[in-house]
């Protein structure tokens, strides 16, 4: 019995000890050799001594955590999986898990982080502000492929789409998308220019229609509402209830 | 208790513990912290034995706006959508229009678009859709 | 005694403190460095000798494939005749390096292949890809022109004074006009270089004017309707939208069977709900349509949220 309620506290600290470890910062190589040393154990196992060692592994694990904490100032909690640490951004291709770390030619490849540089930056998607990036020059992405002066032909026409419940309207500035894209990309195969022709909803753009066919994909996600729900809207002031 | 029976219990205890940490450690493979916006594309790739290719957003929306690729030359706003092979490349289609040695490098250089891990299905990385599907639950690890 | 003990356990620790799986490199790596892949991981194309392998495969399918050789060897260019001539004998001299070991060689020749190729393609291009490319173009641009021309049309009357259109707006409308029947001759004449050109100009026309009417302005698609009958018409196509989400849905999120089977309840309900909405419209009760046409796309949500689309409220 008593052998039994050891064992059970002897693996309760060791799957502590394990997942402390699985949430802790990528360690050195150093660590490895020492971890191939083979356990010696001989003998006499005091119920004093395990007590002891017990709370050793307790200090330590708590230690652990100190530590991680510390490090993990910068990175974001990690249950949160829509959001990256700041440390496991824009990866260089050989360690970003989409790309082949074995391919010949990939650490010829640009590291997203050294592009990024001097980008204006952003909290979703790329992290970076394209239209900012573009306004300020400092990204000159061609509008024609053979000709890097080709001038853009940009709409300035907000469209404002009352939206049903409580959300703010959503502001559709042609500005900032005719900089980018040809009017022939939207219009009309995705949306027709007439009031009241297009039907939009959030689920929709989630499954990757109407504003979802960039938005979501390759443009910003949706995961900031205010950024297209930017119009709050009128509401009759109701009569305060007096105290 | 005897010495001898003593190390046999701590012996196994070692061992279920190295289990556990085992379990626990290769249960849990890191996730693709690619960019996003990339696009993986393996249409024929896996087939004809080479890497599917990767195709960063980033770095062309850096170059190029996105009306040069999606209404001059062509580009479906759909990943795998144009069903592209070295025959269209090489006759100046879609990739092969700026990647022929003139306005940017030439189509010898396989490895660099073809960089992809093998097996990975086309995609939008990190898109709403993919973000949405729950992945499907992973089969326990083989115990040693 | 203790030593042991603290020993096995200190090791243990030391154990957790390294994951194969999760070592990152440092950012002084070695390059070439590959991470324990799991099982399932195959590494194609490792060696420089099965990437040009891949590239001898290529170039040998483009040899026979590609039309444009054939072209190219029948065409008056003599660049292209010439580049036709010498990529087959490129790659045999490629295949003979290889054999020899020389790989360095052979990856040259073969990418002297390739540009040969490319070259040949471009100067002796498909006639009838060509004229494919250029019909859905202009089908592309005529849609396109039309549909901004209605648009046009529509902003025309809605800004214009009383007494008629302003004569500049006019001009730009019979401007447009006269080029998209320009580029229409031409299509029918099988012109479609000509007539893509005209369209083209006709789309600059019609975007400039459409520009200058609304440069920094706003419009403002609300939700006020004029009647019952109009709110019951938004509604209807709100359903429709939705409607056809829910192939859409079962398609990306791939749920599962039973889920499948529980939402196409949900789906069916709402078209029950939709026929008895279309009924009352009919009857000329259009208030009570528009609230069961409301339930039903509520039903449709339904539907959406249990095949796995969690939309944020």
């Amino acid at each position: 019995m008593k052998n039994l309620s050891n064992t059970l506290r002897y693996i309760l600290v060791s799957s502590l000890l394990a997942a402390c470890a699985v949430t802790q910062a990528p360690t050195t190589a150093k660590a490895a050799s020492q971890a191939t040393a083979p356990a010696t154990a001989k003998a006499k196992v005091k119920a004093k001594a395990k007590v002891k060692v017990k709370a050793k592994a307790k200090a330590k694990a708590k230690a652990a955590t100190h530590v991680r904490s510390a490090i993990a100032g910068s990175a974001a909690n990690p249950f949160n999986r829509l959001l990256k640490p700041q440390g496991k951004r824009h990866l260089p291709p050989a360690e970003d898990g989409i790309h082949d770390p074995t391919d010949p030619a990939i650490h010829t490849l640009q590291s997203p982080r050294q592009a990024f540089k001097g980008l204006p930056p952003d909290n979703a998607g790329n992290q970076v502000d394209w239209v900012k990036a573009l306004d300020e020059g400092k990204i000159k992405p061609r509008y024609d492929r053979n000709n890097p002066k080709a001038k853009p032909i940009v709409m300035d026409l907000n469209i404002v789409r009352e939206v049903k419940g409580s959300m703010p309207n959503v502001v559709y500035p042609h500005k900032p998308h005719t900089q980018w894209l040809d009017c022939s990309n939207c219009h009309p195969a995705i949306f027709i220019p007439k009031k009241g022709a297009n039907q939009i909803s959030m689920a929709a753009i989630l499954l990757g229609k109407k504003c979802g066919v960039c938005h979501g994909k390759v443009a910003f996600p949706v995961s900031e509402c205010r950024r297209c729900h930017s119009q709050n809207k009128k509401i009759k002031a109701k009569k305060v209830a007096q105290p | 208790m005897s010495p001898l029976i003593r190390f046999a219990l701590l012996r196994w205890r070692l061992l279920t513990g190295s289990l556990i940490l085992a379990a626990v450690l290769i249960g849990t493979p890191p996730p693709a912290m690619a960019e996003y916006g990339d696009i993986v594309i393996n249409n024929y790739s896996d087939a004809a034995g080479m890497r599917p290719a990767v195709f960063p957003h980033w770095f062309h929306r850096i170059r190029f706006r996105c009306k040069v690729c999606h209404a001059d030359l062509g580009f479906k706003f759909k990943a795998g959508g144009d069903h592209i092979n070295m025959l269209k490349i090489i006759d100046g289609e879609y990739c092969g229009a700026c990647h022929n040695g003139n306005i940017a490098w030439s189509v010898e250089n396989c490895d660099l678009c073809h960089s992809g891990k093998p097996g990975t299905p086309t995609q939008v990385h990190e898109s709403t859709l993919q973000q949405l599907v729950t992945p499907p639950p992973k089969t326990a690890p083989a115990k040693k | 005694m203790r030593g042991p003990v603290v020993a096995s356990w200190i090791s243990l620790l030391a154990l957790t403190a390294v994951n194969p799986m999760r070592a990152a490199p440092s950012a002084i790596a070695p390059p070439m460095i590959a991470p324990p892949s799991a099982a399932e991981e195959e590494t194609f194309g490792q060696s420089p000798l099965e990437m040009i392998q891949h590239k001898q495969q290529l170039v040998y399918m483009l040899l026979t494939k590609s039309s444009a050789l054939k072209r190219a060897a029948r065409s008056d260019n003599v660049r292209a005749r010439r580049l036709a001539a010498e990529a087959p004998v490129l790659y045999a001299r490629a295949g003979d390096a290889l054999k020899a070991g020389n790989i360095v060689e052979a990856n040259k020749l073969l990418n002297e292949a390739l540009h040969a190729l490319a070259a040949v393609s471009k100067l002796a291009p498909n006639p009838l890809q060509v004229k494919a490319a250029q019909r859905k173009r202009y089908a592309e641009l005529l849609a396109g022109v039309r549909v901004f021309q209605k648009t046009h049309q529509v902003i025309c009357d809605r800004l214009s004074p009383k007494n008629g259109p302003v004569p500049a707006v006019t001009a730009d409308l019979d401007r447009i006009r006269g080029l998209m029947e320009q580029a229409q001759k031409f299509a029918h004449s099988g012109h479609y270089k000509k007539g893509i050109k005209r369209l083209e100009e006709a789309h600059e026309t019609v975007v400039s004017a459409l520009n200058k009417m609304l440069a920094s302005t706003t419009l403002v698609y609300d939700l006020k309707f004029k009647s019952a009958a109009e709110e019951f018409d938004y509604e209807l196509a709100r359903y429709h939208s939705y409607e056809e989400l829910i192939p859409v849905a079962y398609a990306e999120l791939k749920p599962a069977k039973n889920v499948v089977t529980l939402s196409e309840r949900y789906v069916k309900e709402s078209r029950a709900m939709r026929d008895n909405a279309q009924r009352q419209a009919a009857a000329g009760n259009h208030r009570a349509a528009i609230k069961t046409l409301q339930e039903a796309t509520t039903h449709l949500r339904r539907a959406l949220r249990i095949a796995g689309l969690a939309v944020p409220k």
